[in-house]
This record gives C-alpha cells, structure tokens and sequence, in this order.
C-alpha cells in the first residue's frame, strides 16, 4: 500500500489554545472553499457553505480520533463536510413535501399502446411485464421506496421521513430492484434488452 | 398519476444497472476518501476499492456525495497541495 502523506492536523486539533483555535481556523478555510464548489447549483442554491461548515467541524472534531490515516487529513474532513452539507440540501429542498402527495395513489403504468389490439410490440410487453412485477413482486414498502425515488426523492430523505434509515432504505431499493431484474430474467428478457427498448 | 416516460426510463436504467452490492452506504463513506484520491490520481483500484465503485454505480445518493466530493477536492487541491 502506497504510504499516504503525514501531516499533523490531528495533533494541532487535539491541542489546545492558540495551536488548536489556529488548526480550527485554517481548515474552516480549506472546507468553506471546498463547500462552496459543493453548494453551487445543487439543490436550488439553498444551503451557503458558512451555513454547514460549522456542524461539520463539529463533526469533524467529534471523530478525530476515528481518522485512521487511509487518504489525506483535509480528504477525511471534506468527506465529512460533503455529506454535512448535502444532507442539509436535501433536508431543506424537500421539507415541505409530503409523503402523502409525493405518492398520490400509488404507482401507475398508463396501459400500454397496443394492449388491446392483439398485436403488442415488444415496447408493450415489456412494459405490461415491468407492471406485473411492480404490481405482484414487491411489498408495499418496497414499491412506496421505489416510487419515491422516481419522483426524485433521495433514499436519505425517504428514510428520514419514514423514520427509517439510509442503509436500510438502500437495501429494501435494491432488494426491489433484484427481483424486478430478476423477474424480467425469468420471462425471458435480459438486462441490456430492457434497456434498449425501454430506456 | 401514471409514472412518465421518463420516469419509467429511470426505473429500467435502475433494473438494468442491478448487481450484487455487499455494501451499506455507511461502508461506502468510510472509505470513500480514499477511494477519491486514487480516482483523481488515476490509480487502479484494488478489490475493495472496486466493491466502492460498484457501490457508488448502484447508490444515487453515495453517487451524488461523490462526485460533489470530487468538486471539492478539486477546488482545494488547486492551492493546496
Ligand atoms: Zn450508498
């Protein structure tokens, strides 16, 4: 393994008086710099670096002696300032929607084109299978997950306000997704096949 | 209200993108800075950098931190190094 650069922020942070205020102080800089890249055209603009650099150098000093040295120290702080800052901009972005008008009545497939014609394309098969599956394979937590995500809710969000966590909500989504890809495989269609008609 | 086409593209890319991931997204931010800096190197990934890559190619939200990761390394390695 590669020897990764030694520097001593850990010690200067763990310091006290004018060492550690001065350390405090210049990696306030470097992660509102990097924040600010971060901030930028995400999320509607809502979150200002100086908004979240704050909580995450609290973080970051929370877990100082977590650092175990696998990149550089200022890498580890901005991983830490990253997701501060962008769980905040999606909290913010989708405060106000609930759950209820996000998912509506569940959901729905238009039917398909030719459905009733006799004549279906194969678009129309595909798309009366990935109904099927939606409809038959998945729980109803799992479809509520997925259709979420569709209308752009992020599974950090989702999980939030459903008082669930994120790694949690990432397993149930791809948990749904193996079986519809699984129940696709079973009906004879192959990944790259769905993807060329349907995608 | 029925899901948009575009929303349905989004669903297949999903189906289509499915592989085995052993990984939490707590697992994926725990070793995603390094995974950054050998990306903006350019160096191989080794086997547990890979199971980041295939994480992250599955996960919106790792995916997204991620790339705003990138951003920002890229804004400090400019004066930094
Ligand atoms: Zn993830």
């Amino acid at each position: 393994m590669a020897t990764v650069e030694k520097d001593d922020w850990v010690e200067r942070l763990s310091a006290s008086g004018e060492v550690r205020d001065q350390a405090v102080t210049e990696l306030r800089v470097i992660l509102v710099r990097g924040l600010a890249s971060t901030c930028r055209n995400r999320y509607d603009n809502r979150v200002q670096a100086d908004d979240v650099v704050q909580d995450a150098l609290i973080k970051i000093l929370d877990k100082l002696h977590t650092f175990e040295g696998r990149s550089k120290f200022t890498t580890w702080a901005m991983t830490i300032a990253v997701r501060t800052a962008m769980s905040e901009m999606r909290r913010r972005h989708f405060k106000d929607v609930s759950m209820e008008s996000l998912l509506g009545d569940g959901m729905r497939f238009e039917p398909a084109a030719n459905e009733a014609s006799g004549d279906p394309s194969e678009r129309d098969d595909m798309l009366t299978k990935l109904r099927e599956l939606v409809e038959t394979s998945l729980t109803d937590k799992q479809r509520d997950a997925v259709h979420a995500l569709l209308h752009g809710m992020p599974v950090e969000v989702f999980a939030e306000k459903t008082g669930s966590n994120r790694n949690a909500v990432y397993k149930l989504v791809h948990d749904a997704r193996a079986k519809l890809r699984q129940g696709f495989e079973q009906a004879g269609y192959k990944a790259k096949d769905i993807s060329a008609v349907l995608a | 209200m029925s899901l948009s086409k575009q929303q349905i593209q989004t669903l297949v890319g999903l189906i289509a993108a499915t592989e085995s991931d052993d990984l939490s997204c707590e697992d994926c931010f725990g070793r995603i800075g390094e995974f950054a800096e050998k990306s903006l190197e350019g160096r191989e990934l080794s086997e547990g950098m890979q199971l980041i890559q295939r994480h992250l190619e599955q996960c919106p939200c790792c995916s997204e931190e991620y790339k705003a990761l990138i951003e920002a390394l890229q804004e400090i390695n400019v004066e930094q190094v």
